[in-house]
């Protein structure tokens, strides 16, 4: 995960000044965030181009709601929160899919073992588990995939990707284990390959 | 197994589960992979942005300039 550079600190005080109007300390603010914004953006299951848009949103939502924003909880989280509902908006506007809009992959995962023999070794591997995750993720219903991803991608705590999530833990929990679940028989060849490597 | 991965299981519970695991091939097979799993997508790297920090800064105060509730 892409930790901000700026202490808790320094954030606090740039927190302080851009809710005095001072644009200069909310664009450090988003100069920090953006790239764990638009990661969890995509991670969600965002385009590129819809989580740039998006992202930009977020932003434009955390400046009118920064009089809100409570400092018990972490600047990253309260983002996070926003990035979910925005990403949620987003993707049910989109048409649901047809038949021609369906990747044209055969099934990449179950391809998966010719590919990872072709490539030579670690970085191949990663690059090949990047594309395999972004594929399984898609296949998880929106609740489950939400679970992994504030869990398990961008380490949240249960407590607080319950909160983004707008869940009791107990329910939070039960859909992280049943997305784990999921995403476990969805990546196993590539698991059973690497452990076999 | 969520739970015990978590840490998140009592003692009882925990010691249950890995006694029954040590039996189990197939239920250790399950929790090995989903460990495994674990480990991978913490330390997956963030998707590229599209664009910087700095590029999304610039274009969200622009859009703070133009929007009529500024």
């Amino acid at each position: 995960m892409n930790q901000p550079t700026t202490d808790p600190g320094q954030e606090r005080a740039l927190i302080a000044r851009a809710r005095a109007g001072d644009e200069s300390a909310f664009a450090q603010l988003v100069t920090e965030h953006s790239a764990r914004v638009f990661g969890a953006l995509r991670r969600f299951g965002l385009n590129p181009q819809e989580a740039d848009e998006v992202a930009q949103e977020v932003f434009l939502r955390a400046w009118r709601g920064l009089a809100r924003f409570e400092e018990r909880s972490q600047f990253s989280t309260w983002l996070y929160r926003i990035a979910f509902n925005e990403a949620q908006r987003r993707l049910a506007r989109r048409p649901p899919p047809t038949e021609s809009s369906q990747p044209d992959d055969e099934d990449a995962i179950a391809a998966l073992p010719a590919a990872i023999g072709t490539g030579p070794q670690a970085r191949i591997l990663d690059r090949e588990f990047e594309q395999m995750l972004e594929r399984a993720l898609a296949e998880l219903p929106a609740d489950l995939r939400a679970a992994v991803v504030l869990r398990d991608l961008e380490g949240l705590s249960t407590e607080e990707a319950a909160a983004v999530a707008g869940v009791r833990q107990a329910a939070f929990k039960s859909r992280l284990h049943r997305g784990r679940m999921q995403l476990r028989s969805l990546l196993e060849p590539y698991l059973r390959l690497e452990q076999a490597h | 197994m969520s739970a015990y991965l978590d840490s998140d299981l009592r003692t009882q519970a925990r010691a249950r589960l890995e006694h029954h695991a040590a039996e189990c091939p197939e239920c250790r097979s399950v929790l090995d992979d989903l460990r495994h799993m674990l480990a991978l997508l913490r330390s997956a790297p963030l998707p590229a942005p599209v664009a910087d920090g700095p590029a999304i800064a610039t274009a969200v105060l622009r859009r703070l300039h133009e929007s009529a509730d500024y």
